[in-house]
This record gives C-alpha cells, sequence and structure tokens, in this order.
C-alpha cells in the first residue's frame, strides 16, 4: 500500500510552474527525506498532497484517498507541521491539546504529557508568546499526540537551535507505538539532521523529481575520489560517466565525485585508468551529496541525469 | 456534531470580548429602533448613515468571529486537522445568533407583545426578524470564511452589491430594488433586501468555488442558484397566512345623486404647455392641455368626492374617434377644512359646523391632454367629447381614541399609536404621534393597492373636549417619517391642531391651552372610500381650441 | 542507555553499521552471550535511527543466529556459534580473501598483516 502517489501532478503560480509533472509513490511504512534548493517546489509538493492547494493538472493520492476530495475525517490519521503555519496564538499550549484531543479516537493523553515535558514547553504561557522553537513544538506536540499514520513536515528545522531539533528528532521517534506502519515525508535543507531516519531520498529541483531512490543506494553510488600521481595527470578523455566536478588542484591532484560508484569494485576501476598513481575513494553525507545535486542542476538548468 | 459543540465552546470564551460588543450593539439598535434614538435627524447623512450603520457594524462583527478561526489559504491551521468547514461555519454561525439574533429576537417578541399582537402575525414577526438577521449574519459569515481579511470580505461585499445593482437597473424584472415605486407591496424592501444579501452570498460562494479551481461546483451555483434567488426575491411564495385589509364601516352611505355639471366658465378654455409622454414616439413633447372650468354642484355638506379617473373621448361625424388618454387618480383633491370638520363630526356623532356662506371653489377639471400636431390638424372639426368621470367618496372612520397627553397609547390586534409629547406653539397644540403596526413578509395582506395620498388625506385626527363641547382639527405638517418597513411599521407624525369648533360648528373664541387638554382627547380617524360611481359628461359640437397665442402663466391645475 | 555504541560514519548504510557495531561489541565482551538485547523502540530512539532500520538490523542478526528471541523473554545475545572450527573459519571466507587482496594492492607482505592481525586480536578479551 503506498502512503502518497502522484501522477503527472503539476502546480503552476500563473506562469510561473512550481511543480511539473511529479510521479511520484511512497510506500506505507517509509522515512522520505524530500531535499531541494528554495523555490524547488517542496513545500507546494507537500501542500498539494494536504489538500491546501489544488492542483492545475494531474492527481495525487494521500493514504489512499483522492488529495482533492480529502474529507474531515481523513485528516485523523495525518499530522503537519509546517514553518508559518497560523497557530491560534491565544491559545496556551495546554488548550490547545484540550480543544485537539477531541477530535482525534487515536489520541495518546500519556504521550502528550510524556513529550510535552520531554520538549519542556509551558502550559499556560498564549502560543503567540512563546519563541519560535517552542511554536514549532508545540505544533509538533499537537500532531505527534494522536500517532497519524503520516506525518508530514516541511522545513521543521529552519532556525531551530541544535536542542531543539534533537528535541524534535525525540519526538519523532516516539511515534510509533504500534505495528502500524507509520510514513514520514519530511522536507528540509537540513539533511544532516536526519541522515539516519531516511529510508528514502527525493531530490526536487525546478518543480520536477530528479533523483528518487533508497537512501542506502545513494549513499552506496556516491563517492569523493582524490587522485595522486607521481606525475602530471590528464582528465580522460571521453569523461567517465558518473564523474562530476572534476578539479584538477596542481597538475598531478584531480579530485572528483563520482556518482555511480560499485562497492564491489572498488576503486579497482579508476585506478585502472591512473596506473601508479595512489586513489583515494571516501563516501559522503546525504548532506553533501545533496549539494553536489543542487550544484549540478543549477550548472545544467535541469538537464543531465545524476 | 459534537465538532460543532467544540468549537462554539472554544469561541465562546475567547471571542468574548467581541461577542459582548455583538449582544450590546444587537440590543441597542433593535431598541434605538423603536425608540427615540431614531429621531436623530430626519433626513440626510445621518439618516442614511443610521440604517446603514447597524448593517455594516453587524457585518465587521461577523467576519471577525469568522476570521479568527481561518479557513482559507495554504497556511490555515484548522485545514489539516479533522475538522470540516461546514461543522466550522455551523459552530460559526451558532456564536452569532447567540450574539446577534437572540438579543435582537427577544426585543421584537417583547415589543410584539406589548403591542398586543394577534398570533399569526406574531409567529411572522419573530421568524421574519430572525430570519432576516440570520440571513444578514450567514452573509457575512460566509464572505468571512472564503476572505483572508476584513479587507478583502469588504472588498467582495462592495463588488458584488455594485454587481447586484448594475443587474437590477439592466433587468426590468426585480424592480422592487427601486425604492420609490409605490405600487408595491408593503414588504417588498425586506424582501429586496432578503434578495440583495442572498445574491451578494451567491456572488461570493461562486466566486469562490471559481478561483479554488472547483469547476463543478461553480457551474452547479451558476446555473441553479442566482437563478433561484432573483426569482425569489420577485415572487414571494411564502404566505402562512392571509388577511384581508377589514372594509372600514362608517356611517356614512355612498351618495350618487352627487352631480357634476360642466360649467364653461370665463376664460372658457384654457391651454397650458405640458409635457406628456407621447405613446408613439416614446419622447416627451409639448402638449396642448386643454381645460375647462368645471363644477361639481350638488355635494351634500362634509362629504368628500374624489375623482379616481377622467377617461374623454371625441367623435366626429364621419365616425372617426379620438381617444385620449385617461387621467389617473392622482395628488391631493383639496377639500377644506370646514368640509373636514363635518365629515368628522358626523362621524363622531356631534353636529357639525354650519355651512359656509362662501362659494366653495370649484376645482378645474383637466380633461384631456392633446399634442400640438394633432391638435393643429383637428382645427375646426367639430365632434361630439364623451367625459366618463368615475369618482368616490371618502368618510372617515374612527379608528383610536386615547387621552391626550404625553405618553398616552393605544393598542389593538397589532396596531400601536402613541402620542410622544403635546408642545405648544403659536397659541395652537401640536402633538407627536407614533403609529406603530406590527407586519412579516409572511402574512399575505393583500394586493398593493397605490395610495398616493399623503398623511393629510388618509387620517384625520382630532382633539374632542367633551366637557366643553369642542373639538380642534388637525392640519398635517409634512413631517412624516415613514421609516424603512421592518416587522414593526413605523410612521411618526408632528401634527398642529390649528382649527378649532365648538359643536355645532362655530370657531372657538379661546386658544387652546393646557387645561383644554387635560379634558380632551385624542381620536383618530382613517379616510376609507366608501364606494365608487361614475358620471359622464356629453358636449355636443365640440371643438378643440386652437391659437398662436401663448398664455400667461396661471396657477397650474391641481389636476394632472 | 545501551550496552554498546555506534560511531556513525558517513557514507555506509546504517543498517550496515549498527549491525557490525552488535557484533563487535560482542566480540568485545561489551555484549554477553545470554544477556538481554535491546528491544527495537529502544534501539532506534538510543541510536536515533529510523524504527524499521532498527528492526531490520534485529530481524538480519536473528537470521544470523546473533541473536535469539524467547517468548516472553525478549531477544538476547546468543551464546558462542557452535560446530567445527574449520566450518566457521569457513565464514570468513570473503571476508578473508578481500582483506588478502587489499593487503596485496597496498604492497603489504604476508608478515606484516599477520601481525597487524595480530594486534588487532590482543585488543579482544580472550576467548573463554
Amino acid at each position: 500500500m503506498n502512503a502518497i502517489e502522484c501522477e503527472n501532478l503539476s502546480r503552476s503560480f500563473g506562469r510561473v510552474p512550481a511543480v511539473q509533472e511529479l510521479n511520484l509513490e511512497i510506500p506505507a511504512g517509509t522515512f522520505f527525506a524530500l531535499l531541494g534548493p528554495n523555490g524547488a517546489g517542496k513545500s507546494t509538493l507537500l501542500k498539494l498532497l494536504l489538500n491546501l492547494l489544488r492542483p492545475t493538472s494531474g492527481k495525487s493520492r494521500v493514504l489512499g484517498r483522492e488529495s482533492t476530495s480529502l474529507k474531515a475525517a481523513d485528516f485523523r490519521g495525518i499530522g503537519y507541521v509546517a514553518d508559518g503555519q497560523d497557530l491560534p496564538e491565544w491559545m496556551t499550549v495546554t488548550q490547545l491539546l484540550g480543544f485537539c484531543r477531541p477530535l482525534y479516537p487515536t489520541w495518546d493523553q500519556g504521550l502528550a504529557v510524556r513529550l510535552q515535558g520531554l520538549f519542556d514547553l509551558p502550559g499556560d504561557r498564549p502560543i503567540g508568546k512563546l519563541s519560535r522553537g517552542m511554536r514549532m513544538k508545540a505544533a509538533l506536540l499537537s500532531n505527534l499526540s494522536y500517532r497519524p499514520e503520516l506525518m508530514v513536515l516541511d522545513e521543521p528545522f529552519g532556525g531551530l537551535d541544535p536542542l531543539v531539533r534533537d528535541d524534535f528528532i525525540q519526538g519523532l521517534l516516539e511515534l510509533p507505538g504500534d505495528d502500524r506502519p507509520r510514513t514520514f515525508v519530511v522536507s528540509s535543507h537540513d539533511i544532516d539532521e536526519v541522515e539516519r531516519l531516511a529510508d528514502d531520498v527525493g531530490f526536487l529541483a525546478g518543480g520536477r523529481l530528479l533523483v528518487h531512490e533508497p537512501a542506502d543506494a545513494l549513499r552506496g553510488r556516491f563517492r569523493t575520489v582524490e587522485i595522486v600521481g607521481n606525475q602530471a595527470l590528464t582528465v580522460p578523455s571521453p569523461i567517465p560517466p558518473g564523474w562530476a566536478e572534476i578539479k584538477q588542484p596542481a597538475p598531478n591532484v584531480l579530485q572528483l565525485v563520482c556518482t555511480s560508484f560499485d562497492a564491489s569494485l572498488g576503486a579497482s576501476e579508476i585506478q585502472a585508468r591512473f596506473p601508479g598513481s595512489g586513489v583515494a575513494v571516501q563516501a559522503m553525507t546525504l548532506g553533501e551529496i545533496f549539494l553536489v545535486l543542487a550544484r549540478a542542476h543549477r550548472g545544467s538548468d535541469g538537464k543531465g541525469a545524476l | 456534531m459534537s465538532t460543532v459543540l467544540l468549537i462554539l465552546r472554544k469561541d465562546l470564551r475567547h471571542l468574548w470580548v467581541l461577542a459582548s460588543l455583538g449582544v450590546l450593539f444587537s440590543l441597542f439598535a433593535t431598541l434605538g429602533w423603536y425608540w427615540d434614538l431614531s429621531r436623530i435627524s430626519t433626513s440626510g447623512f445621518i439618516f442614511f448613515a443610521g440604517q446603514v450603520a447597524p448593517i455594516v457594524v453587524l457585518f465587521v462583527l461577523s467576519v471577525a468571529i469568522v476570521q479568527s478561526d481561518p479557513t482559507v489559504g495554504d497556511k490555515a491551521f484548522w485545514r489539516t486537522r479533522p475538522i470540516s468547514p461546514g461543522a466550522l461555519l455551523v459552530a460559526k454561525l451558532l456564536v452569532l445568533c447567540l450574539v446577534f439574533a437572540l438579543p435582537s429576537l427577544l426585543v421584537n417578541l417583547f415589543l410584539a407583545v406589548s403591542m398586543d399582537t394577534p398570533f399569526p402575525v406574531l409567529l411572522g414577526m419573530v421568524i421574519e426578524s430572525t430570519g432576516m438577521i440570520l440571513i444578514e449574519c450567514l452573509v457575512s459569515a460566509l464572505v468571512g470564511a472564503v476572505t483572508r481579511s476584513l479587507m478583502q470580505a469588504a472588498a467582495a461585499v462592495l463588488a458584488s452589491a455594485l454587481l447586484l445593482m448594475a443587474v437590477a437597473v439592466l433587468n426590468p424584472l426585480p424592480q422592487l430594488f427601486v425604492p420609490w415605486r409605490m405600487d408595491i407591496p408593503g414588504h417588498a424592501p425586506r424582501m429586496a433586501a432578503m434578495g440583495v444579501y442572498s445574491g451578494i452570498a451567491a456572488l461570493i460562494l461562486l466566486a469562490h468555488q471559481f478561483l479554488t479551481r472547483r469547476w463543478v461546483r461553480t457551474l452547479v451555483l451558476l446555473v441553479a442558484f442566482v437563478p433561484a434567488v432573483l426569482f425569489a426575491s420577485v415572487h414571494w411564495p411564502v404566505s402562512i397566512r392571509s388577511t384581508s385589509p377589514t372594509e372600514a364601516e362608517t356611517s356614512a352611505k355612498l351618495e350618487t345623486s352627487v352631480g357634476v355639471q360642466m360649467m364653461l366658465m370665463p376664460p372658457a378654455v384654457t391651454w397650458s404647455t405640458s409635457y406628456v409622454n407621447n405613446p408613439a414616439t416614446g419622447k416627451t413633447v409639448k402638449a396642448h392641455t386643454v381645460a375647462m372650468n368645471a363644477a361639481m354642484r350638488s355635494i351634500p355638506e362634509g362629504r368628500i368626492i374624489q375623482i379616481d379617473s377622467i377617461t374623454s373621448a371625441l367623435r366626429f361625424p364621419g365616425g372617426e374617434e379620438l381617444q385620449f388618454q385617461p387621467i389617473g387618480r392622482a395628488f391631493w383633491p383639496y377639500w377644506s377644512s370646514l368640509t373636514q370638520a363635518t365629515a368628522i363630526s358626523r362621524e363622531l356623532g356631534l353636529a357639525p359646523p354650519a355651512p359656509s356662506k362662501e362659494q366653495a371653489k370649484q376645482p378645474r377639471l383637466r380633461l384631456f391632454t392633446v399634442p400640438n400636431e394633432k391638435a393643429v390638424a383637428l382645427a375646426g372639426k367639430r365632434g361630439t367629447l364623451t367625459v366618463t368621470l368615475k369618482l368616490y367618496e371618502l368618510a372617515f372612520h374612527q379608528v383610536a381614541s386615547l387621552p391626550a397627553r404625553p405618553g398616552a397609547h393605544w393598542t389593538r390586534d397589532g396596531e400601536m399609536w402613541r402620542v410622544a409629547k403635546i408642545f405648544f406653539e403659536k397659541g395652537a397644540p401640536s402633538a407627536v404621534l407614533e403609529h406603530l403596526r406590527a407586519t412579516s413578509i409572511l402574512i399575505n395582506e393583500g394586493p398593493a393597492r397605490p395610495d398616493y395620498r399623503p398623511d393629510g388625506y388618509r387620517f384625520g385626527l382630532a382633539l374632542h373636549n367633551k366637557k366643553r363641547g369642542e373639538f380642534a382639527l388637525s392640519t398635517f405638517r409634512w413631517f412624516s417619517m415613514d421609516l424603512p418597513q421592518w416587522t414593526i411599521d413605523r410612521n411618526d407624525r408632528i401634527v398642529t391642531f390649528s382649527e378649532a369648533w365648538k359643536v355645532g360648528g362655530s370657531p372657538v373664541d379661546d386658544p387652546i391651552d393646557e387645561s383644554w387638554l387635560a379634558d380632551a382627547e385624542l381620536v383618530i380617524l382613517s379616510a376609507v372610500p366608501v364606494g365608487s360611481f361614475e358620471k359622464q359628461l356629453v358636449l355636443e359640437n365640440f371643438e378643440i381650441p386652437q391659437s398662436e397665442e401663448m398664455p400667461e402663466s396661471e396657477a397650474a391645475p391641481y389636476w394632472q | 542507555m545501551l550496552p554498546f555504541t555506534v560511531v556513525f560514519r558517513p557514507g555506509e548504510p546504517v543498517y550496515e553499521q549498527v549491525t557490525y557495531a552488535v557484533k563487535k561489541a560482542i566480540a568485545t565482551g561489551q555484549l554477553a552471550p545470554g544477556s538481554r538485547f535491546p528491544a527495537v523502540r529502544t534501539l532506534s530512539q538510543e541510536l536515533r535511527i529510523n524504527p524499521n532500520t532498527a528492526h531490520k538490523v534485529v530481524a538480519s542478526l536473528t537470521a544470523e543466529g546473533v541473536l535469539l528471541v524467547h517468548p516472553g523473554i525478549g531477544t538476547v545475545v546468543a551464546p558462542p556459534a557452535s560446530g567445527s572450527a574449520a566450518d566457521r573459519a569457513a565464514l570468513l571466507n570473503d571476508e578473508l580473501e578481500r582483506l588478502v587482496v587489499e593487503a596485496r594492492r597496498l604492497g603489504l607482505d604476508e608478515e606484516k598483516i599477520l601481525n597487524a592481525v595480530r594486534a588487532h586480536w590482543r585488543k579482544f578479551p580472550k576467548e573463554t
């Protein structure tokens, strides 16, 4: 069962396309990290999924139901946290929880209390008077407490200090309370926070999904390579497939990113091209991979596969 | 259902400031409507503002209450919660009802009960007044729900209202929006108001569905709802009871022996220019107006005979016949205060005043109008002029009597007369009277009867001092504040009782003072048509007069 | 608190790193055979990894026989593998081959690599 499906989903704002013919499937129980540069359309995509925006064309389905016909009851199993949401300023955290509780049959008051303690949120101060980090925590709290099947977070870590981010992740990890699969969709620049949690990664740029694969596979095929030779090195021509960001800081040093690294072959294939040179291969974090992808997109104007 | 209650509880707790303001405002507006607060000014900007201000305040408060929980926009917090927009709207409406409709309903109820209103009218009033406020609240709530700020809401309403006005002006159907027409039922303004509100709501809903790309709903709304609203505002189908105005009983009997003789008095025939609508061309043209001096004879003293219409036709020997445009019932056929005094005293069972020695003024009758070209074409031709006069008689019928002091009131069946104030001016007493009538659009009061008569010719007011055997008649000042008809139709009048008579007819010696008033009662009579009849005049050898000279301007004939 | 630590390195699959860390912990004696192994949920929260991943770790370790699931008690560390030394050595065939290939590529001779092996071996407590 797919938690999320998109079929040629498109949305434009006037002439500007924000999301273009997006096709995506996220199985239930996956932790999906949605990466992309600013303006890539990540927020738009998430809003389209939850019927906060309506598509110009195409369809999307969430937990089996069409996004455009999501009813109030469907939101009982969906949580949504985004920066810039209009939280009711006058309500205190306690009042907010008290208001939300009867709306959700799966509300776990014990979890709510525990999380409120974990997040260190004061119960009787109006939300309008809380700091940004506390507001995000309050929003998260009001979403986690009913253990939704689908949790959507749109740039949740923006501007939050590391302690708050820590609390956030901790809260997310508290979520699964039973054997039902829980799907997470997190869009972020700050990928390092969720590096360990992500099952699948999607890279969105210019409204298009350029990369969509499991995190492990992505980490598996990206490597930084440094070749140090005892004489001047020449870049092979034609450029081998998968090589990107080739730099030559010195005549005998080549640095590049290899995007199609095969772990079983190791560095031997590269070594073969430069006999007698030292080849150092290093794995990359998802954050570094994201940078490579973003730079490539910017440079190529959306063309070229990575 | 529980979601609705949840939101209701939250709103009342959070919005108690707005809610209290709303309740106070609602009470103030409804009460102020019926008491002296509404008399700040009778015309101009303040008055207009007094009509518009309540609607604006209600709108602003309603939108504020609704928009405290935004439901539009992609940042709205509640859109990703299991709260259906329907439930939210219902909860908001309940808040609005409690805040606006309930106080107004209670006030209306209280007033109607104090006016002794019969039950069906009471029920109709309650339903209507609550319904009107509910519709205003509903429209405001709808507008607030689909817009993001008060500014947007106001702009949307203004735009829809302008659009509706444009439609109304261009479309002959909804003529009810035109306030100066007099031949429409009394509740038409309220119908129009409901139509306007519903139209605004429909338009804004339509726009919202369109802008949020819900094409199917847009289409459905466009095809079904908007015409339905327009239709309903024209043909109001609902009536919970029919009443017909009670035929007035009066002791007067129709006098058909009234003779009307056409007397040519010098100058026998006059003409003047007037501007008439030429039905052939639709243009307004100058016309010959033939007027002949005529007098009505054999009218018994104190009888009031009025003319309903004059139809003339000129038949020539060759068989050619010229039909003139009928001249319809129109404005004030004057009758003297002596005549009025006689009519009233007859009704009150008092001896009428002595007949006057002076010759009764003879009203000039204008028989027909003919355009210049036609008159010239018919120069010299003689034919038979047949004039058919439809006449009716008015008699005074006593409606109520109440003590002549401030605060006195009289109620019956949902109608109330109340003396607000009595003051003296130039030696004559003046009274400020309030006349209230409970009505409801749900009570069908029969077909509309156009009534061009001003108050002086619909009511007679007399101060009757039984102890002294004297009575005073009113002349109406033209101060009649007709407020737009609501469930309690209110008309205020200032009358001056400047002519006093002794019973038996002679004028009173001393001016009326307060001690006189202490023993007096105010009698309210209404002038009702007693019956109608026809008289026909035939003039042989009649020729349309011609002349090149235009006459001096003269007293404009009262008849049109 | 977990009875073992994991230092995450970028680039490698999380699941593999955790699995390796568990095995290493057993080898160093940090995890004693028969001792209770943390629940999936605890593992996920303490290590800050995806609960699915934690589940996968436990499942594969159980499949390999490193952990045992006792109904009612929970997950425990399995006693050392039985079977002949030759059989068990055969399990390490791939790793050994890889080690030798890498060593030769780096230009190490047999003695150097054997010394290195010994050095690492001595880091761990003696077998019982």
